[in-house]
């Protein structure tokens, strides 16, 4: 029984050396990942079409690096995840607005073509109305 | 240690709700492990925060439209509800605020699905409608094809038939005057032979049958020659036969005058004369009463054509009465008022001719104009599209014309009136011309692949944008090579026209920066159709012109694409200009 705890107790001291050293690098993959999607946020042109929670993600990241800098890696974890989430709603904003735009002008120009479109009938059914007339009238 | 191995524990349990390894659970235990005590009221507001989140997510549609993320976040949320179960207020708030963000990514992400959709079912529409317009616009082009065809042939008609009527009253008109002409040779003749019959009857009662009877029958013979000779039109010969006729009635009268003077007595001779110069004086009163009647003396000068009639009859019933003197006297006051009243309504008949003249000239000028108007008022749109300059020149004549009209210049109105209708009739024809000619290129635009096509005021485009270069450079890139080598094809295949190349560009960068890389790509590009196409330079110009000529909105990506661009114009238009 003795020899048992004796293992378990070992195995405690590996696993819990072995979580120190993931979580360190656990953070600092977090934080880097962030990063990468805070640029992708702002190459998207965040900072025009969704400022805060650029703002938000940017924020979160410098205290993340900060906290890490402190050795907290379990809170630099949290913060980095957060300013992951931040920039990659961020993004998400970005490009519905985007595509809210493109919509609305796909839109735009499709009742642009609608108007054409009735436009164009109204001038057929007037240039038809103008042949029966002149067909209508007899030769002076 | 038992601690962290009931964490262990409970970590392998969330990573169900989170959706990640156990380890990262592990991290958010950690941070949990370190933190303290929570304000419940923070923790009931995380989690009604979060469910917020989710049901405007849910509002959003993004469980249809987002389905992964949407339950990424319940199931964050769901996990944050058990930790609040199970005790561990800081997991909770962790778990819920992760559950808020997924819900705002998800709504976000189904917004994008949404307005995607939208665009799909806009362009689809736009499709659509291009189709049914054109549609509506190919079928309308082809009733006001029918209603011009219809008009130009409507002018033409009227035109021919006026024309006509123009040609047949100019003949009237010389036929008239022909007539006139003739009628008035004939009475000359006939005065001079109705002379030579009084020389005859005087001849004859003087004894001519008796002591000329040479000469008198020769006249008779030459009288009734000279007559047949009027008759048949011959009037030159008619009057060389009336003047000898005269002098062998002359002579028969003196040879019968002189031969019968023994035994007449010298009264009966003076009575023969005085006869004799009343009959002539008389004939010669009705030779001008008939000249006054041929201009109508009788309507424009009324009075004194009567008085002349009056006389004249006055005259006749004195000779009846053989008051020689009495008849001479009024014959040459019948010929004095017919002269004179010829002298009066000669020039009114004149003007009055000369009148119709002018307005047969009016009718035409604006006949001539009508018709350029009709042309004008046809609607082509072919000619007033395609060859502007042309359109807008046959309007200015017509201008001209309408104002020569004005201002009674009907031979300017006349020219002006034919060149418009000409210019008209070119423009009509032209524009069908380059019309059809579009057409083959357009359709032969279609094999250019990812090309925009269509036409300009200039001629037929066809358009490269999006990565035909690369950012900042004006080096083409290689995908598509093979596309411009099929635009290089269309170009040789309508090898009469010329081509413009325009560079544009979007409104990054400079404005000068801009313009001076427009031109480079463009350079480049022709570059690349003459050396590797083997397209002729002479046929093309290339053009630079920044950012000043935007298609689509520069505040968005795909506008920036579609602004940046290589336009080839094919100039079926320039015709008109090199004429």
């Amino acid at each position: 029984m003795k020899q048992i705890s004796m293992i378990i107790a070992a195995l405690t001291i590996v696993l819990m050396g072995l979580g120190c050293s993931s979580t360190t690098r656990l953070a600092t993959e977090t934080i880097y990942d962030a990063k990468v999607q805070v640029e992708t946020a702002k190459a998207a042109n965040a900072q025009d079409l969704a400022p805060q929670e650029l703002i938000d993600a940017e924020q979160m990241l410098a205290r993340a690096e900060e906290v890490l800098s402190m050795g907290k890696e379990t809170e630099a974890y949290r913060l980095g995840m957060r300013a992951h989430l931040k920039a990659k709603i961020a993004e998400a904003i970005v490009h519905a607005n985007q595509l809210e735009a493109e919509a609305s002008n796909a839109e735009g120009v499709l009742e642009l073509k609608l108007r054409n479109v009735e436009a164009a009938q109204r001038e057929l059914e007037q240039a038809e109305q103008e042949l029966e007339a002149l067909q209508s009238t007899p030769e002076e | 240690m038992i601690r962290f191995m009931r964490h262990a524990a409970r970590a392998m349990r969330y990573t169900t709700y989170l959706g990640c390894t156990a380890l990262h659970v592990l991290m958010v235990f950690g941070f949990v492990s370190c933190a303290g005590t929570v304000d419940p009221i923070l923790l009931e507001t995380s989690l009604n925060d979060a469910q917020n989140a989710i049901s405007e997510a849910r509002r959003m549609e993004a469980e249809a439209y987002a389905t992964e993320t949407f339950s990424k976040a319940i199931r964050l949320f769901e996990g944050a509800q058990q930790a609040q179960r199970d005790g561990d207020g800081i997991l909770s708030i962790e778990l819920a605020f992760w559950a808020e963000m997924e819900s705002q990514v998800a709504g976000a992400q189904a917004r994008q699905r949404i307005a995607k959709n939208r665009i799909d079912e806009a362009d689809a529409e736009v499709l659509r409608a291009v189709i049914q317009e054109m549609e509506y616009k190919t079928r309308a082009a082809q009733v006001r094809q029918l209603i011009a065809e219809e008009k130009t042939r409507r002018a033409l008609a009227r035109a021919l038939r006026a024309e006509q009527q123009a040609i047949a009253a100019h003949e009237e008109s010389i036929q008239a005057r022909q007539d006139v002409q003739n009628a008035l040779f004939r009475a000359q003749i006939q005065v001079a032979i109705e002379r030579v019959n009084i020389i005859l009857d005087d001849a004859k009662e003087a004894g001519a049958l008796t002591y000329a009877q040479d000469n008198y029958r020769a006249a008779k013979d030459l009288v009734a020659q000279a007559s047949a000779a009027v008759a048949q039109g011959n009037f030159e010969e008619a009057k060389s036969l009336a003047t000898q006729a005269e002098n062998d009635a002359n002579k028969a009268k003196i040879a019968a005058v002189a031969g019968a003077s023994a035994a007449a007595s010298e009264s009966q001779a003076a009575k023969l004369e005085a006869h004799t110069n009343a009959k002539v004086a008389l004939a010669q009163a009705q030779f001008e009463i008939d000249r006054a009647e041929k201009v109508n003396a009788f309507e424009h000068a009324a009075e004194v054509f009567q008085r002349a009639m009056t006389s004249f009859e006055g005259a006749n019933i004195a000779l009846k009465r053989e008051q020689y003197d009495q008849a001479v006297r009024l014959a040459v006051q019948a010929e004095s008022s017919a002269h004179d009243a010829f002298s009066i309504a000669e020039p009114i008949n004149r003007e009055r001719l000369a009148r119709e003249a002018l307005e047969e000239q009016i009718a035409q000028a604006k006949d001539t104009v009508f018709r350029a108007k009709e042309a004008l008022n046809q609607q082509i749109s072919i000619a007033k599209t395609l060859l502007p300059s042309l359109h807008e020149q046959a309007k200015t004549l017509l201008a001209d014309a309408t104002q020569a009209i004005a201002d009674e210049n009907y031979d300017r109105a006349i020219e002006a009136g034919r060149q418009s209708y000409d210019y008209l009739m070119t423009a009509i024809e032209k524009g069908k011309e380059i019309e059809a000619i579009e057409t083959q290129i357009l359709e032969a635009a279609t094999a250019v692949s990812d090309a925009e096509t269509g036409r300009t005021e200039k001629g037929v485009l066809i358009r490269f944008s999006g990565d035909l270069f690369q950012q900042g450079s004006s080096s083409i890139n290689p995908k598509f090579f093979p596309k411009i080598g099929q635009l290089a094809e269309v170009l040789k295949t309508f090898a009469d026209y010329k081509v413009r190349i325009e560079g544009h560009s979007d409104s990054s960068g400079g404005t000068e920066v801009n313009l001076r890389l427009t031109q480079k790509r463009a350079d480049a590009f022709e570059k690349y159709l003459v050396e590797k196409c083997g397209v002729p330079p002479e046929r093309m110009t290339a053009i630079g012109l920044g950012e000043d000529h935007p298609i689509a909105d520069n505040n968005f990506q795909v506008g920036r694409d579609r602004n940046r661009r290589i336009d080839t114009i094919l100039l079926t238009r320039e015709i008109e200009n090199q004429e």
